[in-house]
């Protein structure tokens, strides 16, 4: 009789906890296992009237265009490169501002973590008006400053130079406090008394840092990375495309893939062509992850995701 | 407790579950919650027969649904005609998109608005969005039919075939400056000497020493192009950003590609010059707004635009804050295939009922009632109606969409307060006045060249408006953006169109 209770319970149990997993999977299958037909649409001329499934093949027509065009290198080298730019350079600084955390007393911890967290939750739009208030040409406090130092300023929205250097910046800005709060975490788990054994050993607080904090956070760090290129083909489309302000003069360093396919959509308005430039996006992106983590899994099989 | 945790967590669950079913409803759902409504698919007059019709302008109108109320009892008490009326309105700058996803998704509705310059009416068409229109005009509105010329069906035909009603407006092309009056009187300025853009150059040069916080020349992402192209003499093809243009009075349609001419580089020097002389604003090609709220502000006195017409005068100091204006014209009023397709009234191919749709814009088109209850909304509700006849809107009142033009013939409105009472009288003369182009009636198709056109236009947003702009120097941009037009394929177009010129010129 108890025993049976305890079933029936257990089943209730689970009743309860799959009720919960069911909009997830709902999720999960609505937005990442639906759109998965669409994948037909790169290979179709789109015709309104017949439908996405009824329209005729047309092969590879619709990635012509794109390939035939100079853009395809420039979008490409500007995703990738930009990216591989934010993630070690975003790596790097977060492990040195968690290790700098980690020496500072709890409390002056708190106001730093809360300060370097606030900008996660700043959208682009808005990051994009304060870029915007910085670098006008006319009101902004950049330009208005150099005239006061005598200085010729440059006309931020139209010379492509100066971009990499602002978009890396923004994106710090935006993600080293919470990169580096996720090391400090990391490290906040590690064991003192490995430190207080380097201590009496005589280890200077680099070399702590660097035989003791550093391996332990190797774990993390990789994953981070292996995380962060995952989400390079979808990641911070708001960054590219609100920060330069559709400048097209910028395009040659701003221009992402992301950004390029939202622009062809908009114009065209042809979606077998943004379709097509989106499927190369995700294939590009799969190649990445899997070369990544294979690398990764070369080094270290216990470092990898799978 | 538990129980009610147990309740409370159930509960959450099934909220959780509600979202996502929501959600997923956006993402692709119109298809589903539309195909119940017509189902009945009933053509009779005894049932009633839904219409959806999608417009652009300011936005949607806060007392639509009683205009359409009265347009539904209006049609059936006076043509026995059972429909239900809806009207979608998006602002301008949305509407494109808005329509792009509603086309792509394949929703149901029956008519909407286009153009070659927003939601474009050839993309459309050779989606085969819309449905051809011949024989449904034949059958359903004759009348419509009838009230415009065929010169003008001609020029709307896409394979030899109508996809669009043209709304009845002004035609013809004639770029103008605007100027705010004060400004041209206190610095001596004669509009009627200024003959080009370029005349003006001292007068905005004068302004800006005395207001140095002020720039003269209003300028935007929008593109002055599209505003100035018969000044600098040539009518485009498919459109102004494409290369593919003829000039004005070629008899022999040459098709040029308009970015290599010497007029367009002048203008492009000319703006590169305004902007480092603070004439224009540096970064005006980040501006999105059309800089309306920069001229409302008075940060602007000067501005260029394409189509002067009667009765521009109360728009363009709308614009400028209701200050007085002065104009001079920069061109000859010039009739192109451009100019007939810049306005039209499509019926989808999704529409269940395309006989009722067509019906239903022959009405719009050719009855005054039912235009101005469109236009207006209703007498004493949404306007009054002045002594001398003329309409007095009031946008507090929830209707005024002020997209008469967009909406059917214009010549069937009432005057708004301010037009002169001659106002469709002296459009019509300049319609027929007009300066026709050689190539009038010549639509080009596109199919052959899409991937070239799709690949110009990406170089175009790149250096196009940038140069149109003033924001970069023309000596070494110009160049790089004449090699990438050229690598993108601009030669291909231009061959296209000449052999499709050539062929159309000797069917003529």
């Amino acid at each position: 009789m108890k025993g049976a209770k305890k079933i029936k319970k257990r089943k209730a149990m689970n009743w309860g906890l799959m009720a919960l997993a069911v909009p997830g999977l709902f999720f999960l299958i609505a937005y990442y296992y639906v759109p998965l037909f669409g994948l037909v649409i790169p290979f179709k001329k789109m015709d309104v009237a017949k439908g996405i499934f009824g329209s005729d093949w047309c092969g590879l027509d619709n990635f012509k265009f794109f390939f035939q065009s100079p853009d395809v290198w420039t979008v490409t080298r500007n995703t990738i490169g930009l990216n591989a730019l934010f993630i070690t350079m975003t790596l790097i600084l977060s492990v040195v501002v968690a290790l700098g955390l980690f020496e500072l007393s709890k409390r002056k911890v708190k106001v730093f973590q809360t300060c370097l967290f606030v900008p996660y939750f700043i959208s682009w739009v808005v990051g994009s008006y304060v870029i915007y208030a910085l670098l006008s040409p006319d009101m902004g406090v950049i330009p208005n400053l150099m005239e006061k130092f005598n200085m010729t300023p440059p006309n931020f929205y139209s010379e492509p130079k100066y971009w990499p250097f602002i978009l890396t910046t923004s994106y710090f800005w935006k993600h080293v406090g919470y990169n580096a709060l996720i090391f400090y975490a990391t490290l906040m788990g590690m064991d003192i008394s490995q430190h207080e054994a380097a201590a009496i050993d005589g280890a200077t607080k680099i070399q702590r840092i660097r035989f003791i904090c550093l391996p332990h956070l190797m774990p993390t760090i990789v994953l981070m990375a292996l995380l962060m290129i995952g989400k390079i083909f979808y990641a911070d489309f708001g960054m590219f495309w609100f920060l330069p302000r559709n400048s097209g003069v910028l395009y040659p360093v701003t221009d992402v893939i992301d950004t390029y396919v939202f622009r062809m959509l908009r114009v065209m308005g042809n979606i077998g062509m943004s379709s097509a430039v989106g499927l190369y996006q995700s294939v590009v992106g799969f190649i990445l992850v899997l070369v990544t983590n294979l690398i990764v899994k070369k080094r270290n099989e216990d470092y990898a995701l799978f | 407790m538990k129980k009610v945790n147990k309740w409370l967590a159930l509960g959450l669950a099934g909220l959780m579950a509600a979202g996502g079913l929501a959600g997923c409803g956006t993402d692709k759902g119109t298809p589903a919650g539309t195909s119940n409504t017509s189902a009945s698919s009933a053509k009779d007059a005894g049932e009633t027969v839904p219409l959806k019709w999608y417009l652009a302008g300011s936005g949607p109108q806060a007392d639509v649904e009683t205009v359409q109320k009265a347009v539904n009892e209006y049609l059936l008490n006076t043509y026995d005609m059972n429909i239900d009326l809806q009207i979608i309105a998006t602002d301008y700058a949305n509407y494109p998109q808005k329509m792009q996803m509603v086309i792509s998704s394949g929703e149901e509705y029956d008519i909407c608005w286009t153009s070659n310059w927003n939601n474009n009416y050839y993309d459309n068409v050779n989606k085969n969005a819309f449905v051809p229109m011949d024989d449904l005009l034949k059958e359903n509105a004759p009348e419509l039919l009838d009230s415009m010329d065929t010169s003008i069906w001609d020029a709307v035909k896409v394979k030899g075939k109508i996809y669009g009603v043209p709304s009845q407006q002004i035609f013809p092309k004639q770029n103008y400056v605007v100027i705010v009056k004060e400004y041209a009187d206190k610095y001596g300025l004669d509009v009627s000497k200024v003959q080009n853009l370029s005349d003006l150059e001292e007068f905005f040069k004068a302004v800006k020493k005395d207001n140095p916080d002020m720039y003269p020349f209003a300028a935007s992402s929008n593109g002055l192009m599209g505003k100035h192209n018969v000044a600098l003499g040539f009518e485009s093809i498919v459109s102004v950003n494409i290369p593919g243009a003829i000039k004005i009075g070629d008899g022999d349609l040459k098709a040029i590609n308009q970015f290599e001419t010497d007029e367009v580089k002048e203008f492009y020097e000319m703006m590169y010059r305004w902007t480092q002389e603070g004439l224009v604003r540096k970064d005006a090609v980040t501006v999105s707004d059309n800089a309306v709220p920069d001229m409302k502000a008075g940060k602007h006195i000067a501005a260029i635009n394409a189509t002067y017409k009667p009765g521009v005068e109360t728009i363009e100091s709308a614009n400028f804050g209701d200050k007085e204006v002065v104009f001079a014209t920069l061109s000859e009023p010039y009739l192109a295939t451009e100019n007939l397709v810049s306005s039209l009234n499509a019926i989808s191919q999704t529409s269940k009922n395309p006989e009722v749709a067509m019906k239903f814009l022959n009405l719009v088109n050719t009855d005054k009632t039912l235009y101005n209850m469109l236009c207006f909304g209703i007498e004493g509700t949404h306007y009054t109606l002045n002594q001398d006849g003329t309409v007095k809107t009031d946008d507090a009142k929830g209707y005024n969409p002020n997209v008469d033009w967009m909406m059917g013939n214009q010549f069937n409105g009432l005057l708004r307060e301010g037009q002169e009472s001659d106002l469709w009288e002296k459009t019509k003369e300049l319609n027929v006045s007009a300066v026709e182009s050689e190539a009038l009636g010549f639509a080009f198709d596109s199919t052959t060249v899409t991937n070239e056109i799709a690949s110009v236009s990406a170089v175009y947003d790149q250096y196009g408006k940038a140069l149109e702009t003033g924001g970069v120097d023309p000596a070494t941009v110009l160049p790089e953006f004449q090699q990438k037009l050229k690598t993108a394929g601009a030669e291909k177009i231009i061959e296209e169109m000449q052999r499709q010129l050539d062929e159309w010129k000797a069917s003529k």
